[in-house]
């Protein structure tokens, strides 16, 4: 993970939930050099996400929204 | 990238007249063309010029043959609507008069709040559908993102993430940024024209609202409706007018590969250090020269870095080297006791207008018309508008001698 920011406010948007901050991440992937990509956190609070951390790519389904990229951190 | 750099423009052309509308919390009575037009019209007057002495026009969003309908400018041989921030307009224009596509051009800028940067924007419907006129109002400088929504790093929230890697991987906290932000609200005070004039505390700072991990809502430049406009001209034409010419030593600006939001490999890639480095091989001038610092501070960890890029500290040293530069009793930053950064309270304070108000205030001190918030012998300004991908900036002014 190479940058991190948490969203305290922003659009609404399914499966994105402000109250305790919203993780947007920048993450290079392992699988080719150079390539990195940016999308959100699931299933960790953002207040435990930090750069250095590990994550794996998942594609998020969300009802009401398209599905696009996210990540999950790997401990 | 080292050494000299052919400059056949250098003090060739000068900004002659400046003029601004008012900046405003919200004035959503106005529309972004009528803020152009005030503002043009006031450099117009500035310059002692009239409609029929302009022959370029070149501004951001606006298009230029509106504002030449506005203003009812008769002919112009040239004319650009680079995308902002107002480097972009500059070089541009520098580069007309002195090839002679035209001879006096008309510059301008206008911040004007858009959905995607005021919450009471994105809840008036003239505003949410109103565009830049640019590549669409979700990706204004038409680098490629489609979703500017909060899976994505597009825009302000990258300038976050940038944020929060610079203080990671220098060792700050929150401090380091914050004294860019007190600076600018303590200089902001003796601007009239600024929107924020109220003293802000270290613990106020430290206390704000935060919006986007590591920045609050006093490290995001103050979203307001209003513009900047700029007279520019041979330095011969400049001579013959009221206002002492302010010539323009260097202006580039900066790109690299990789140079959009979140695919910035790091610090050391990006556009200041192309900007700052074409602009000292451009120059006469030296960075212990400068009189008046102006590094755009629209986030705050953008000034930090320009601090690094223009030459006063090593890289990740910025914000060590603002505590250095901290005058405690005056709660504000003079380099060596002596430059002044923003004195007019940047965007931060004074307004977001992308580094427009920079450059105007940078004029105003050239000509010793800053009224209170004058320095003394000001005879070089550097101003450095934008950040890290798309828009980063140099400009080096002088005074006539």
């Amino acid at each position: 993970m190479a940058l991190v920011t948490v969203l305290r406010q922003g659009p609404r948007r399914p499966g994105v939930d402000y109250t305790d901050g919203y993780a947007v991440v920048a993450v290079d992937l392992d699988e080719q050099d150079g390539l990195r990509l940016a999308g959100g956190v699931v299933g960790t609070p953002a207040s435990d996400v930090a750069i250095g951390d590990r994550v794996q790519v998942v594609i998020r389904r969300d009802e009401g929204s398209a599905p696009r990229v996210g990540f999950e951190v790997v401990r | 990238m080292t050494g000299p750099r052919r400059s056949p423009a250098r003090d060739q052309v000068a900004i002659v007249g400046v003029g601004r509308s008012p900046y405003s919390r919200s004035r959503t009575d106005v529309s972004q063309g009528g803020l152009v037009a005030e503002a043009t019209v006031a450099a117009l007057r500035d310059a002692g010029l009239g409609a029929e002495d302009i022959d370029g026009i070149c501004g951001s969003g606006v298009a230029a043959q509106w504002v030449q309908a506005a203003l009812g400018i008769p002919a112009v041989s040239w004319f650009a609507n680079p995308a902002m921030v107002i480097g972009n307009q500059i070089v541009a224009a520098v580069a007309a008069v002195h090839s002679g596509m035209c001879d006096t051009a008309l510059v301008y800028h206008h911040g004007y709040r858009m959905p995607w940067s005021s919450r009471s924007a994105a809840s008036d419907p003239m505003r949410r559908t109103a565009g830049l006129g640019l590549a669409g109002a979700s990706s204004g400088w038409g680098t490629g993102h489609v979703d500017a929504g909060p899976d994505s790093l597009a825009l302000a929230p990258a300038y976050a993430a940038w944020a929060g890697y610079y203080l990671h991987t220098y060792g700050y906290t929150r401090e380091a940024l914050g004294r860019v932000a007190l600076n600018s609200r303590t200089n902001a005070a003796s601007n009239p024209d600024a929107v924020y004039r109220d003293p802000l505390s270290m613990a106020d700072y430290l206390e704000g609202r935060m919006v986007r991990d590591p920045l609050t809502v006093y490290d995001m430049d103050v979203p307001v409706d209003g513009a900047d406009a700029f007279v520019i001209t041979s330095v011969e034409r400049a001579r013959d007018l009221p206002h002492p010419p302010v010539l323009v030593h260097a202006a580039t600006l900066g790109h690299t590969d990789y140079g959009s939001e979140e695919q910035l490999r790091d610090l050391d890639h990006a556009g200041q250090v192309v900007a700052a480095e074409r602009l000292w091989a451009k120059s006469e001038l030296t960075l212990p020269d400068v009189d008046v610092f102006f590094p755009y501070e629209g986030f705050s960890n953008i000034a930090l870095t320009w601090f690094e890029n223009v030459g006063y500290c090593d890289r990740g040293e910025g914000g060590r080297f603002v505590e250095q530069h901290w005058i405690d009793d005056e709660q504000r930053i003079l380099v060596d006791g002596r430059i002044p950064v923003n004195p007019h309270g940047g965007s931060l304070s004074e307004g977001g207008t992308q580094g427009a108000g920079h450059l105007r205030e940078a004029c105003l001190q050239l000509r010793g018309a800053a009224g209170t918030r004058q320095v003394d012998g000001v005879q070089v300004a550097l101003v450095t508008p934008g950040g890290y991908y798309f828009n980063a900036q140099a400009i080096l002014l002088r005074s006539d001698d």
